[in-house]
This record gives structure tokens, sequence and C-alpha cells, in this order.
């Protein structure tokens, strides 16, 4: 066991890391983490459990990998985000494909300048939101998917100021947003 | 650690399953999740919606840990080793105790069955007399505990296993030093 003794006392999630790979994982382990991560900073912040800086460490090392695996791997995250919000998923998944399609468009976002190169990918994200505003039904989902779209379309109304070829791309967001309801 | 086999498995042990193999992780991670666990249940326990997955990733992380004391107990041993050290942060200090109980009872279970364990059996000792002597009480109150449970679990299958009988012995001498301590 003399590499246990070697192991860097590091926790991180990543391709490119050393720790456990987002992208290898079982989708079901991924969510399972996911939802353990949440509840365990709900603890935290409810003041039920101590701070705890493992609780955050965990908690960005997960979201960071989220956002390394959409700019690496774009396809394979926007596949698991699609199938977590598929109709026939119980709300906690359904709610955690949401919280991906979030992490996945904004990291797109926050890539400054943004790489229009992707813009399959820029394109997509009005009529992502468009479908899930249909196809959500459980109220709960529903709340907590605006609240992601909206954080989505303020980034790209902020974003689409100093970058123009992403104007049309918010002006849409801003439609399903204003839609949602209605929908 | 529960050996009772869990109903989902998250977890898994050198590949026994379809979980997230524990034997690939290093022993921060091991403890992150563990960690991240309990936390979780504990926010449930005081209120937090009831979420099954959490429950069975709790279980499951426990039977992968269970498992491996009983498949290759130096790779825990090792564990403990390095999380008994008194440099440890404290929460991971206690993780190393509640892995030294698991593999004691583990490996109480492996004796039981006819496999011979005492080499790891009596390497555990030392890492009892270093608990005795960490300067955190709450690791010591902690460890003193598990002990307790430990030394009374060998001492009365000594009286049908005489092969428990060494390690009920030294068990004991930490016990009484302990107390003397």
């Amino acid at each position: 066991m003399s590499d246990v003794q070697q192991s860097a006392p590091k926790f991180e999630f990543g391709p490119n890391g050393v720790g456990l790979n987002v992208l290898e994982m079982p989708p079901h382990e991924l969510f399972v983490l996911h939802r353990v991560s949440a509840l365990a900073m709900k603890a935290v912040d409810s003041g039920v459990a101590p701070r705890d800086p493992v609780v955050r460490e965990f908690t960005e090392a997960l979201t960071g990998a989220l956002v390394q695996a959409s700019l690496e791997n774009p396809g394979r995250v926007y596949g698991l985000a699609t199938s977590y919000t598929a109709p026939d998923q119980p709300p906690g998944e359904q709610l955690f494909g949401v919280k991906l399609f979030e992490l996945f468009h904004t990291s797109w976002l926050n890539c400054e300048p943004v790489n229009l190169d992707v813009g399959h990918v820029l394109a997509g994200v009005p009529s992502t939101w468009g479908r899930l505003s249909r196809t959500l039904t459980n109220p709960q989902v529903r709340a907590g998917a605006y609240e992601s779209l909206q954080a989505v379309a303020s980034l790209y109304d902020r974003v689409s100021l100093d970058q123009g070829e992403l104007a049309p791309a918010a002006v849409a967001l801003a439609r399903v947003e204003e839609n949602w309801h209605t929908a | 650690m529960s050996s009772m086999e869990p109903s989902a498995q998250i977890f898994e042990f050198r590949r026994e399953g379809h979980g997230l193999d524990i034997a690939k992780m290093t022993p921060y991670q091991l403890f992150v999740l563990d960690r991240m666990s309990q936390l979780a249940l504990t926010a449930m326990d005081m209120g937090a919606p009831r979420e099954n997955m959490v429950k069975d990733a709790a279980d499951s992380l426990g039977y992968a840990i269970g498992r491996a004391c009983i498949k290759d107990p130096d790779w825990v041993n090792a564990l403990v080793d390095h999380y008994t050290q008194s440099h440890q942060p404290q929460a991971q200090q206690l993780f190393g105790v509640s892995l030294l109980e698991a593999l004691h009872n583990a490996l109480m279970d492996n004796e039981a069955s006819g496999q011979d364990s005492r080499k790891v059996l009596m390497s555990m000792p030392p890492a009892w007399r270093r608990l005795s002597q960490a300067p955190d009480p709450a690791v010591r109150e902690s460890a003193y505990q598990s002990l307790c449970s430990v030394a009374d679990l060998y001492a009365r299958g000594s009286v049908e296993q005489e092969r428990f009988v060494y390690v009920a012995l030294a068990l004991d001498a930490v016990k009484a030093n302990w107390q003397n301590t």
C-alpha cells in the first residue's frame, strides 16, 4: 500500500486532474454525488453542521470539473443534461439536468472573449430553454428551471453588449423568459 | 461500515460491482466522500427532505469500505496509519478511528470464517496506542469508545475462539494503559 503514502492530499474532478473523472462516471453516480454535495452544503449553510472546508472544497471541485467537462466535451455534457431533463425523469433528476444546462451554458459565456467558433453550442441555447419551458411540468422543477434561465439570460445580455454577435441569441432567450409562465 | 449488502451500489471496492471504485481513490477523496455523506445524512436528520439516494450512498460507501476490510486489510490498515497520525486534522483522525474499528470488526468475521488475519490484527495495537496519546481530547475520547467496543467484542469472541485471546489481551493492555494516561 505504498500508494497511500504517495497520494497527494488532493481532491478534484476533471479529465486532466488527479481526482474522480466526471466524464467517466456513470450518470447516476454523478447525480448522487451532486445531491450529496447539495445536501451537505445545506447542512452547513443552515447551521445544522459546523462549517467544514471540505464541503465547499468538494462542491467547488465538482462544479469546476463540470465546467471543464462542458468546455472540453460539450456533446457529452449536453447529452447528460438532455437525458436528465427528459419528461420521464423524477423531479430530482430533472433539477440536476437543469443545473447541468445552466452550468453548460454559463461555462461557455464566461470565457473571455466568448469563442464564437462554437456557434452551434451558443445558437442552441434559446431553443434548449424553450424546449424546457414546454416539457417540464413539475412546479418545483419549473421554478428551479426559471431561476436557471434567468441566470443564463442575464449573462447573455451582459456578454452581448461586448460581443454583438451574441445579441440575437440574447434577444431570443429574453423572449423565452418572457413567455415562460404562459408556455 | 456496514456488512449488510446495500440496496444500491454507488460505491464498490476493486470492481466488485457497478459503482465508483474506492480502491482508485486517494485517501483524501475517500475521507471527503465519507464526510460529505455524513453531513448530508445530518441535514436529512435535521429536517431536509428525505432522499433515499443519499442514504443509499452512505450505506454503499460503508459497505464498500467493509468489503475493503475483508478483501485487502493491508490497504485499509495503511489508511488507518495515515489518518491516525496526530498531525492530521480532527475530522480526519476521527475517520481513521472509524476505519480502525471497522477493520477490527471485519477481521473478526474473517477469522470466524477460517481466514487467518492475525498478522493484520496484531499490527493494530500500535495505532490504538498512538491514539491514546492523541493531543486532541475529542479524538482520544472517540478512539477510547471505539477501543472499548472492539475489546469487548474480542473478549467475548475469545471464549469460543482461542486465537482471539492474543488480540483481546493486546487490546486490554492498550485500554489499561489508556486509563493511566
